[in-house]
């Protein structure tokens, strides 16, 4: 997906000083000082969302500025900058790492770490497909050992694991 | 500080230690491999091992991150040298000399000198560091809670200002991390932003901050961007040409005044807050330019332009040090973590720093000095195995990078809601780096915060709630002064880059 970095900027920038109006609202709902002189707890966040806020105020009429000079200099939108922002790769990654974290109880780290790796090397190897099935199952297996060894039988981080115990273990 | 004398013997204790010698020699190894990967940068390094040091005591951890430190900026000049590719930002400007040398049969000779360079750059930086640190650490222990708040201000200023092209949207992506540090409980029994979610009531945890914010948005982008990226197969032959290679005793002649010039911009430059490797090996190259004798030659395959990045590069990492330990101002994403280990294992970054725990401060010390002597066996001993290491194509480093972030994060608590935060962090941090949204301002803003947060309580406490009290008092007043100007000078700066960029943009 491509859009104008100008547009995506006065968007996100928009969206941010909406979120930290509605939060400098919700301030109001912390406990009030307790000790004379004591700030109490809303002071500071509330000196954060303003200084936040002006500073999206400046980025807000900068690019609103600079769009009403483009309008009456007559330039057109089109010479401005682009952004890309490959969401379908961006939708596919995140939904491996939550496919790993559902997953992680019910077939254990291990089956997991091993799946995890695989989906993503399998598409990253170049060549035939058979050398590539190979590639990535033997670096996948590899990365999964390392990591049980390292993470849960050296610093004995306690993952859900299901299939090494049997066959590793120190 | 005359304690330090007292201390040395515990220091030597701390880092002759063999968990701690372990600790620097994975570290020093790690951060060899890291760097060289191409495109990964010393703060990323860091923050994927991040979540090795908290199985280790505070001495071993802050030594174990500075040696990854030091060797990930070694090792980003192997692929700059080799294959044309800086494996940090801070070893784009080694390419310029280092490959030429490469394609003249001088690749081993080039990988010497940038070793040696790294070496003295570090060991030059660290006897500064000491000195500088300690003359700071005396002035800062005069301050009181009103001028280390003004003080934390300043520090916010420099961050929004210099990192990023804009600083409006570096103040913001400051704003943003400050606002992070408020969730969850106030410290006074009352909790913030945390809307009743249980995750939040313990605040967002640095590691989250940390991971998501430095390796996660470069996570995405080596999965994300992997069709684009274009492998360069081809590796210098390190083999042979002995004499060829060797580093004669009138190149160190010729190296003497590079090594003793720019062990000083890097050392100043690590000082400065939010300049870093980059800047400094960029500086360095150009002032080498101006005072080399052989200033004509530069960029077709010499070893002072090698060496002047290098030493500079690897001199920034003491220096970077000495406002980060001396002031707790962190002066880069790299120094927000070295920061954020030691507040992880319950030290405060700071002048108090140098004076109750002057052992952990020379164990630092000696720890850098040992360090470099490390990267020095390591590096030359493995002179032939780093180069296949740069080799690695960059479309498979992708997914070791996200499953090591999810365990290592995952390792920080056992608690699945941190991978989340994470992942949510990454994702903000991978679309804000596409805006030209800094986000080593929010882990810097986020390692300040508490900081600032803590010490503008105390003195609105002792000023009995009168803000105005505390700012201007004579020493907070001049802070924020030089802080308002350092603002100002940003905005100035910026105002003028775009005006000649426009300017060439018409032309």
């Amino acid at each position: 997906m491509t859009v104008k970095s100008k547009s995506a900027d006065l968007v996100t920038v928009l969206l941010i000083a909406a979120g930290l109006i509605y939060l400098f609202f919700y301030t109001y709902t912390f406990s009030p000082s307790i000790l004379k002189g004591y700030p109490g707890d809303a002071f500071f966040p509330r000196l954060i969302l303003g200084f936040t806020l002006i500073w999206c105020a400046v980025l807000i009429l900068r690019l609103i500025k600079e769009r009403i000079a483009n309008r009456v200099q007559g330039i057109s939108g089109d010479s401005e900058p682009m952004v890309t922002v490959e969401w379908i790769p961006f939708a596919i990654c995140i939904g491996f790492v939550l496919a790993f974290l559902l997953l992680l109880p019910v077939i254990g780290f291990e089956l997991c770490t091993f799946f995890f790796m695989f989906g993503l090397l399998v598409t990253r190897w170049h060549g035939e497909i058979k050398a590539r099935l190979i590639k990535a199952a033997a670096l996948s297996a590899f990365t999964s050992v390392f990591f049980y060894v390292t993470f849960v039988l050296l610093l004995n981080v306690s993952f859900p694991v299901k299939l090494f115990p049997a066959f590793i273990s120190f | 500080m005359e304690s330090l004398g007292a201390n040395i013997i515990p220091a030597l204790g701390l880092v002759f230690g063999p968990m701690t010698l372990v600790a620097l020699f994975g570290g020093v190894i790690l951060g060899i491999i890291l760097g060289a990967l191409p495109g990964f940068g010393s703060s990323q390094s860091l923050a994927l091992l991040f979540p090795i040091t908290f199985v280790m005591s505070a001495p071993d951890a802050i030594l174990f991150c500075v040696a990854v430190y030091s060797a990930a900026e070694y090792g980003g000049s192997i692929p700059a040298i080799l294959i044309r590719t800086p494996g940090t930002p801070a070893g784009a400007v080694t390419v310029l000399d280092g490959y030429e040398m490469t394609r003249r049969g001088l690749a081993l000779k080039a990988l010497k000198v940038s070793l040696f360079s790294g070496v003295i750059g570090g060991l030059t930086s660290t006897i500064i560091f000491i000195i500088t640190g300690v003359a700071l650490a005396q002035v800062a222990l005069m301050f009181g809670p009103g001028e280390m708040f003004a003080l934390g201000i300043f520090g916010l200023s420099i961050i929004g200002t210099f990192f990023g092209k804009d600083p409006a949207k570096g103040f913001l992506a400051t704003g943003i991390g400050l606002l992070l540090t408020t969730i969850g409980s106030s410290g006074f029994g009352g909790l913030r932003f945390t809307f009743e979610i249980g995750a939040l009531m313990d605040g967002l945890p640095l590691v989250v901050i940390v991971i998501g914010l430095l390796a996660g948005p470069e996570a995405f982008r080596l999965l994300v961007d992997h069709r684009k990226t274009v492998e360069k197969r081809d590796l210098a032959d390190l083999s042979g040409q002995r004499e060829k290679n060797r580093i004669t005793k009138e190149d160190i002649k010729r190296l003497i005044p590079t090594w003793i010039r720019n062990s000083l911009i890097g050392t100043a430059i690590g000082i400065v807050p939010g300049a870093g490797a980059s800047v400094g090996s960029l500086i360095a190259y150009n002032e080498e330019k101006r005072w080399c004798k052989r200033s004509h030659l530069m960029g077709t395959g010499i070893i002072e332009g090698v060496a002047a990045p290098e030493t500079a590069n690897n001199a920034v990492v003491a220096g970077t040090l000495v406002p980060s330990l001396a002031l707790g101002i962190p002066g880069s994403g790299t120094a927000a973590i070295l920061i954020g280990v030691l507040i992880t294992k319950g030290i405060v970054p700071g002048p108090m720093l140098f004076k109750e725990s002057t052992s952990l401060v020379l164990a630092i010390f000696i720890g850098l000095i040992v360090c470099n002597f490390m990267l020095l066996a390591v590096g030359l001993g493995g002179m032939r195995i780093w180069g296949p290491i740069a080799r690695v194509p960059r479309r498979i480093i992708g997914p070791f990078v996200m499953i090591m972030i999810l365990i290592g994060t995952y390792a920080y608590a056992n608690y699945w809601a941190h991978v989340v935060m994470v992942l949510i962090m990454a994702a903000m941090a991978y679309y804000f780096e596409k805006l030209d949204i800094p986000t080593v301002p929010i882990v810097l803003a986020f390692v300040m915060g508490p900081i600032v947060e803590g010490n503008l309580n105390k003195a609105l406490t002792i000023h009995a709630g009168d803000l105005w009290g505390v700012i201007t008092r004579p020493i907070a007043l001049s802070i924020m002064v030089l802080a308002l100007v350092t603002a100002v000078y940003g905005f100035w700066r910026s105002y003028k880059t775009n005006r000649e960029d426009e300017g060439s943009l018409k032309e």
